[in-house]
């Protein structure tokens, strides 16, 4: 009779002991590991990447009423855009640069966003690429959870790519 | 003989009610335990439960953030037509004259009609502007505002749009910012 109900104290025990572990397990799998779904952010990251793109390339600068996107496709094909008509060719590089440098430095870093923007040309048969501009803020390298977007102009000779990663 | 049977029946009675108190207090004790466990879990699952309301509420204000920013930046009263046809919608582009007037309207009070009807139906209590980022001007123009006295959430979200200046045809970088309020 004692061996009995010490048998039925032991279950009784191994059942607490079990109800408590399912408990936890619930507990790690969701509230623990839950997945942390963040919609604005992914929302405003990849309104951002696309948009920022996007609205560079259609700007209007100083230089000759040209377009950034005219400025990108004269810097890799032929440059003979002249912004401040001194007789030398080839002002469309440092434009980009200038406007690249007010539009980041307004926009992304000052929200204190990290980002990582390269312009360059793809050579064709794969024969490397020549960077153009490229500009980068905050820690946007390695694992970083990022939103990407790349846009390809295509210009007199290569093809110029534009890619924006905005990291979280 | 008879005294010596009646005093061992005395105290088997005796023996038999303290081993029924112990039980009583032992089950009371598993009771105790029991509900106690009982009150840690409640306490434990209405603090999860306050937290996972709370996330609910923020992530429907966040959804709400991006459908008025959604809004904004499909708003035919400010978007670009191209100049061929006015069908035609240019992408991520607010024509800069459309823009002065709405920004005018939200300012006259004749029309505060239509901004407390109209507008505030779509746009709630927020607060949109429009910023001049290159080439740089001072201008900003706020198309909307309609504050909440005592705010619980802010959200802010910006949009990089272009700004179309049709007098000149050319296209500055801009910045829409939608401010919510909850």
């Amino acid at each position: 009779m004692i061996g009995k109900k010490s048998q039925a104290e032991i279950v009784g025990l191994v059942i607490i002991v079990l109800l408590i572990t399912v408990g936890l397990l619930f507990f790690v799998r969701f509230v623990v590991l839950k997945p942390n779904s963040d919609a604005k952010r992914d929302y405003v990251d990849s309104e951002l990447a696309s948009n920022m793109i996007n609205v560079l390339l259609k700007t209007t600068t100083d230089c000759k009423k040209s377009t950034m996107s005219d400025l990108f496709r004269d810097c890799a094909g032929f440059n003979r855009i002249d912004c401040d008509d001194d007789g030398n060719r080839g002002d469309s590089r440092e434009k980009i640069e200038e406007v690249i440098e007010e539009i980041f430095n307004n926009t992304l870093e000052k929200w204190e966003k990290p980002y990582h923007f390269k312009a360059y040309i793809v050579r064709k048969y794969n024969t490397g690429e020549n960077t153009i501009v490229e500009r980068s803020y905050g820690k946007c390298s390695g694992n970083v959870d990022r939103i990407s977007r790349t846009y390809v102009i295509p210009t007199d000779m290569e093809s110029l790519m534009l890619t924006l990663d905005i990291c979280s | 003989m008879k005294i010596c049977k009646k005093l061992h029946a005395q105290h088997y009675i005796k023996m038999k009610n303290k081993k029924a108190q112990i039980k009583m207090f032992e089950t009371i004790a598993v009771l105790l335990i029991f509900f106690v466990l009982v009150g840690f879990g409640l306490i434990f699952y209405m603090k999860f439960m306050r937290t996972s309301i709370e996330d609910t509420g923020e992530h429907q204000f966040d959804l709400k953030a991006i459908q008025t920013a959604q809004l904004v930046s499909f708003l035919p009263e400010l978007q670009c037509t191209s100049p061929t046809s006015a069908n035609i919608v240019i992408d991520d582009c607010f024509d800069v004259l459309k823009v002065k007037a709405l920004a005018n309207i939200s300012k006259e009070p004749a029309y505060e009609r239509i901004n407390n009807e109209y507008y505030f139906d779509s746009f709630g209590y927020s607060k949109i502007y429009i910023e001049n980022i290159y080439p740089y001007s001072p201008e900003n123009w706020i198309v909307y505002e309609r504050t909440l006295p005592n705010k619980k959430f802010q959200s802010s979200t910006k949009v990089p749009v272009s700004l179309y200046y049709p007098v000149t045809n050319s296209y500055s970088f801009g910045v829409l910012t939608v401010e919510v309020y909850g």
